[in-house]
């Protein structure tokens, strides 16, 4: 390949020093290895940064994706406002809870097949025994629940429309309250106090890991209607619904959409009290932060990147001061203005380039062992190396061209004088 | 000399005319050629001789092309280089002058092989030809053996050898010396005069200049500079 290369580069004039100039570089580069690097060094952090950031976002991506699909991927949320929308003071004293009618009239829409109403209270701190449990999510919720959130009993039962009737004190565990809980014994017909009232644990649920880096098995459900009535301002109750199939989603929204202001009794022109959407939305939003992180990825790259052409152009115009008598023989031996710019852009180029690989071994390594050794998924991204890759070039042609058009504009008599 | 290519063109190698040379240096104009007019032919071996400060160096940038006159006209094998632009003045010293510098002026982290075949670079020659000529160039100042070697593994004669197959190795119109043993003991200039005298055999056209009447001894022909004029051209029949 490289012969090749050789072969065709020695019939083309510019490539051919290009290549002639590539291996000068190279040379410089072996002659002053601790310069050399110190010079690229900011090079090498903005690719590095590219090529790491880039695969860490792409991992999450991947992942969020897998996540999504674990979450149930046709759930429909109903809750007081949008999620990323701007909320005044006023939405949100205009804003109302879904009440336990609403949630009955939804179950009735045709594309809706559960309804799962959620009013979520956060409890200081859940015991049984010695064992206690901080900073608790109680949901309390109906026997929709588990279809709704694609949710499995991993022991004892869940609850059921009689519990949810009556109001009766049960608890169904997430895992992560199990183990903190009952580390050493079967939770079931257990007593459990949440702030101080006696719920009976009746089953466990099954581990659903993490969500990016959240633990979704933090919480704890208990029948809606045997939570505490808190303020309702402050505790809006919310609901999760399952359409009768992942292509009725929208179906699902509009009846649901339809039926919630009919039940409000909104006029026309007024605009709705309360926010439906489905998972595609929280798609959207996550593709808003990972492109704020691509935002951050490109600012910190190019403040590296710049960093390093400044010391990539400071080291070539010491190179060409160092270097005033090779370029003065150069020209004396037929060289003309452009051969000697080529010459030294090409340097640059060869600098930046090779900066540009480093970056680019640092960075995927430190994606395969954040990948290995982190929560972070990673997957290194061939386009953004190669973009990385490209700008490291244009970084050493930019910069170099000042340096190089000074090497090319010597005077070559005062060049071979000088000493 | 085998790599001699056929010459047709027949008339004087350099034809200078009237050479003017003018710097300004503030608001003073300090002349350093002062209308020097003079002929060479193919083959001759002439030396430059003159005090510093008499015009020689300057004499010698026209004649290698590597500045124009301020007046007058310098034609090169029927070239007229007076009224060159930058890149031809360079076409020509890659094609036309072969030179030789009192300090070698190789590079430093480059084999022996690698300097010669520099002005082959900027010729645009390829690769394998390119090794095949700068190889036949070493091997003809008898340093066949030394291909691989940098510099600073040469001892100076043999750093001047590897400069003189540089300066060769286009097959220049004339080699131009500038003091090529100022920086050599005697024995070993002596060594690099005989190299000369044996190019001057093989037919090369050799300028070189310098302040030692030994060294000028060895060329025919002898031209004077003082105060930026000829002061004498004298002619040795051998």
């Amino acid at each position: 390949m490289l012969a090749a290369f050789r072969r065709f580069a020695s019939r083309h004039h510019v490539l051919f020093g290009i290549w002639e100039a590539m291996g000068i570089g190279l040379q410089g580069i072996r002659a002053y290895k601790m310069r050399a690097f110190l010079t690229i060094l900011g090079v090498v952090m903005g690719i590095m940064t590219v090529t790491g950031m880039s695969s860490i976002v792409a991992g999450l991506n991947a992942s969020m994706a897998r996540q999504i699909a674990t979450l149930g991927s046709s759930t429909i949320y109903i809750r007081p406002f949008k999620p990323g929308e701007p909320v005044t003071d006023e939405d949100f004293r205009k804003a109302k809870g879904v009440t336990l009618d609403e949630a009955k009239l939804i179950a009735d829409q045709p594309a809706v097949r559960y309804v799962a109403p959620l009013q979520v209270i956060f409890a200081d701190s859940v015991k049984y025994g010695p064992e206690r449990a901080r900073d608790v999510t109680v949901i309390g919720t109906t026997e929709n629940y588990m279809e709704v959130h694609d949710s499995f009993i991993h022991r004892g039962r869940f609850l059921t429309r009689l519990d949810v009737n009556r109001g009766a004190r049960v608890a169904v565990l997430g895992a992560d309250i199990m183990d903190s809980l009952f580390p050493y014994q079967d939770p079931i017909d257990k007593d459990i106090t949440i702030d101080g009232r006696r719920f009976r644990v009746i089953g466990v649920l099954e581990r659903k890991g993490k969500f990016l880096w959240e633990s979704m098995d933090n919480l704890l459900l208990i029948p809606v209607n045997s939570l505490e009535k808190k303020n309702q301002r402050f505790n809006l109750m919310v609901a999760d619904l399952l359409p009768i199939s992942p292509a009725h989603i929208d179906q699902a929204v509009d009846q649901t959409r339809g039926a919630m202001r009919r039940y409000r009794k909104l006029k026309y022109l007024q605009k709705d009290n309360f926010a439906i959407f489905a998972q595609d939305t929280l798609t959207d939003i996550y593709r808003r932060i990972t492109g704020g992180i691509y935002l951050v990825m490109i600012a910190v790259s190019s403040i590296g990147l710049i960093v390093g052409g400044v010391g990539v152009m400071n080291i070539m115009l010491v190179s060409v001061t160092e270097r005033t008598r090779e370029i003065g023989v150069r020209k004396a031996l037929g060289a003309t203005r452009k051969d000697i710019l080529w010459q030294f852009l090409t340097e640059a180029m060869t600098l930046t380039g090779a900066g540009g690989i480093i970056g680019i071994l640092i960075g995927g390594l430190a994606a395969f062992l954040i990948n290995t050794f982190s929560p972070f998924p990673a997957v290194i991204q061939t386009t953004w190396v190669s973009i990385a890759f490209v700008t490291a070039i244009v970084v050493g042609l930019t910069f170099g061209l000042w340096p190089a058009a000074k090497a090319a504009g010597l005077d070559p008599i005062e060049a071979l004088r000088y000493e | 000399m085998s790599t001699a290519a056929p010459d047709t063109f027949n008339g004087p190698i350099i034809d200078a005319e009237d050479l003017w040379r003018t710097y300004e240096m503030g608001a003073e104009e300090i002349h350093a050629l002062r209308g020097v007019t003079f002929k060479i032919d193919k083959g001759e071996y002439v030396a430059v001789m003159g005090p510093s400060g008499s015009g020689k160096s300057t004499l010698m940038n026209l004649i290698g092309c590597l500045d124009t006159p301020t007046s007058g006209t310098y034609v090169l094998r029927g070239k007229v280089v007076s009224e060159m632009d930058d890149d031809e003045l360079a076409a020509i010293r890659n094609r036309e002058i072969g030179f030789v510098f009192q300090t070698f002026n190789l590079l430093p982290r480059a084999s022996a092989l690698h300097n010669v075949e520099l002005p082959l670079v900027y010729a645009g020659i390829p690769r394998d030809e390119r090794i095949e000529k700068a190889r036949q160039a070493l091997e003809m100042v008898d340093l066949g053996d030394r291909v691989t070697h940098k510099p600073n593994e040469l001892s100076g004669g043999q750093r001047q050898r590897v400069a003189v197959a540089r300066a060769l190795v286009m097959n220049p119109s004339i080699l131009l010396a500038d003091e090529p043993t100022g920086n050599l003991d005697t024995a070993t200039g002596q060594d690099i005069m005989a190299l000369f005298d044996r190019l001057k055999e093989a037919g090369h056209t050799i300028i070189l200049v310098t302040h030692e009447r030994e060294i000028a001894d060895h060329a025919q022909r002898t031209i004077h500079i003082r105060d930026g004029q000829i002061e004498s051209d004298e002619r040795r029949t051998s």
